[in-house]
């Protein structure tokens, strides 16, 4: 009978589907073997003679469970033994600061000793003279931020040390974190390029440890060197005749759409809006419509404007970065200087500033960078954005000048003959483009950018 | 033919015509049940709510147990990670909407470590279910807690990172834009915003492997 069948083949299905489904497949799996993740004996032995491991303070000898420090460290070694990398037809075996099928030989020559300790709490690790102290955020870390940690420390044995930081959380710290260059080669370059090698090359590692090496590399280029390796690419904005903005990217210049909405341009983290006060309206960087459409800018910090329900008509608004931290300023008609506060999604007290404020800037033609409140009579004030507190800085904005960037280590000036000169080594200037503008911003683009 | 007779037969037919009856009724309960529908109470005799919501807990904690395992992979190697990567889709093709509220709180657990919670943004990233984007939209946007250590915290960055760059809706990451204040993961948020809004046609990962393949070449001597 077809109906009683069903019947059977549905409670069949529902019991292996409910109860038994998850373990059935789990025994395909090779994880559900006991001793998948153990470390031979005599892996751990070469290991700890190799490296003088002392195993007793990593919680004594484990080759199974991952959970005692031993383990992790062997894991970590085990990794930089036997991880792989393909040299996909450009030499990145052979080349390299540490050549990738060399790092557990140059770790090795390295490493006099390890140990495991809590000695320097705010330290992940530290290395005296060859010996290797691993502290609690150690223990904490991915198996990859580890295998990071001891590669790193690994460089100081011979003799890279870091500086003082210029950015990032190391700024301003009793101890020095940064490197000045990748080029330097020091710890931190040496560590970002085993994450590069791994995430570009990497062949036998867990998909998840790739994807992390990808995403340690990006984020530590931020903070760790004071020049980062990885800058964002960068274009000039300015606006031309019948609010038509031109795009300068390297060598090339677009006509990029405007829009029929009146504001002044800004740059944001996004590209660039024009801004009246009250909203702002996304410019499009990429491609060409022919509608000159007025798309409210939700894309940038700009969008916060939506949520200015008290302040009235702005005079100025910038959203910037300062330390890896994003802030968005502005100034009220009123003359009063108000911040974002982005953990509580709500903006900061306004507060007065005693001046009378014609416009910001997060630029000044020095080539300076911050957040700047410019008055009525070009004095140039700096803002500190964490505190907020308003300096005077004795300068003066030269009237002359509609606006400054910096642009391929260059100083850009749009003056307001409305043509573009650029800043000479030696002081003279040179015409950049000679065409009408009224502003001129620099905007991010993304290494993908694709012009239409 | 005798009455009794005529009348036994009528009877047996009755019979047989009220069990089919039940029989296929029980039959469309038991297939609801499967699918994982809740199905009101009509009298039929399905599992009680008490007994339906012990079977999804424990396969929350059989799920929770694969999870934990895959996790301990990831300090192993593997000469077939293409066979690793699937396996990955599979565990996040398992997910139930039970599950994801589970893989958030472990993503967010510092107390755990950095493999698993990673681990578990990765698999809200797999899966399809419109409720673990909602997951990896909250991740996204919980702040960093203050840590004095620099490697842990970016250990936080990069776990939010993963998970603001796994989301395909336009709108989520654009509320994920709006509430953080940290540079990288905005910038993440806004070069994936690029990228699923059509005016790029590179994914952040492909930016970043031919960022850091020119990173490369700089070292060759």
């Amino acid at each position: 009978m077809r109906p009683k069948l069903g019947f059977l083949a549905a409670i069949a299905a529902s019991v292996v589907g409910s109860s038994f489904g998850l373990q059935a497949q789990a025994q395909e799996m090779p994880y559900v073997d006991q001793d998948f993740a153990c470390v031979s004996q005599q892996d751990a032995q070469k290991y700890i003679n190799d490296f003088g491991i002392d195993a007793a303070s990593f919680g004594g000898l484990e080759l199974c469970d991952s959970k005692v420090d031993s383990k992790k460290l062997f894991n970590d070694l085990y990794i930089i033994e036997h991880g792989r990398f393909d040299a996909n037809g450009s030499n990145l075996l052979i080349k390299g600061n540490i050549p990738a099928d060399q790092y557990y030989e140059w770790m090795r020559t390295q490493t006099r000793g390890m140990n495991r300790g809590n000695d320097v709490p705010y330290a992940t690790a530290y290395n005296r003279w060859g010996y290797f102290t691993m502290q609690d955020g150690w223990a904490k870390l991915s198996t990859l931020g580890r295998v990071g940690t001891v590669i790193h420390e690994a460089r100081h044995t011979a003799g890279y040390r870091h500086y003082p930081c210029n950015k990032g959380p190391y700024m301003g710290a009793r101890l020095d974190g940064c490197d000045q260059s990748y080029t330097q080669a020091g710890s931190h370059a040496i560590e970002m390029e085993y994450y590069a090698q791994v995430s570009v090359a990497g062949q036998n590692f867990h998909p998840v440890y790739k994807s992390m090496a990808r995403l340690m590399a990006m984020g530590r280029s931020n903070f760790v060197f004071n020049t980062s390796p990885i800058q964002k690419r960068e274009a000039v904005l300015a606006m031309g005749d019948y609010n038509t903005p031109v795009l300068f990217d390297g060598t090339r210049r677009y006509a990029r759409e405007g829009s029929d909405f009146e504001g002044r341009l800004k740059r944001t983290s996004f590209g660039a809006s024009l801004f009246n006060g009250l909203q702002a309206v996304a410019l499009d960087m990429y491609e060409v419509t022919a509608f000159r459409p007025s798309r409210n800018d939700d894309y940038s910090y700009f969008k916060l404007l939506a949520s200015n329900n008290k302040m009235g008509a702005l005079k100025d608004f910038e959203e910037f970065d300062h330390n890896q931290k994003r802030y968005v300023a502005a100034v009220t008609s009123s003359n009063q200087l108000v911040t974002f506060n982005f953990p509580r999604g709500d903006w900061n007290a306004a507060r007065a500033t005693s001046l009378n404020v014609e416009r910001t800037a997060t630029k000044l033609p020095s080539g300076e960078e911050g957040y700047f409140l410019i008055t009525n009579t070009g004095d140039i004030h700096s803002v500190n954005a964490e505190t907020q507190q308003i300096t005077a800085t004795g300068k003066k904005w030269d009237m002359q000048v509609a606006a400054a960037v910096t642009y391929n280590s260059k100083t850009l000036v749009l003056k307001t003959d409305g043509a573009i000169y650029q800043k000479n080594a030696d002081g003279s200037e040179s015409m950049f483009d000679g065409g009408r503008f009224t502003e001129m911003v620099t905007v991010p683009l993304y290494d993908a950018f694709e012009v239409k | 033919m005798r009455k009794p007779q005529i009348l036994l037969i009528v009877c047996l037919l009755v019979a047989v015509g009220v069990t089919y009856r039940n029989l296929h009724h029980i039959e469309n309960n038991t297939l609801l049940l499967a699918n994982g529908l809740v199905v009101e109470d009509t009298g039929s005799p399905v599992a009680p709510p008490a007994v339906a919501q012990a079977q999804a807990i424990k396969k929350s904690e059989e799920f929770a147990k694969l999870v934990h395992k895959e996790a301990e992979t990831i300090s192993q190697l593997n000469d077939r990670p293409d066979e690793v990567q699937k396996r990955l889709k599979e565990l996040a093709g398992q997910l139930q909407e039970a599950d994801v509220a589970l893989l958030q709180r472990s993503a967010l657990n510092t107390s755990l470590n950095g493999d698993e919670r990673f681990l578990s943004v990765y698999i809200l990233g797999e899966s399809t279910l419109a409720k673990a984007q909602e997951s990896l939209e909250a991740i996204a946007a919980t702040p960093i807690p203050a840590m004095k250590e620099a490697r842990l915290m970016n250990q936080e960055e990069i776990l939010r990172v993963q998970a603001v760059e796994s989301l395909r809706e336009v709108d989520s990451i654009k509320r994920v834009l709006a509430r953080t204040d940290n540079s990288f993961i905005g910038d993440r948020a806004q070069r994936n915003l690029l990228f699923r809004d059509g005016k790029v046609s590179s994914s952040p990962e492909q930016q970043d492997q031919e960022a850091l393949n020119q990173l490369l070449k700089k070292t060759r001597h």
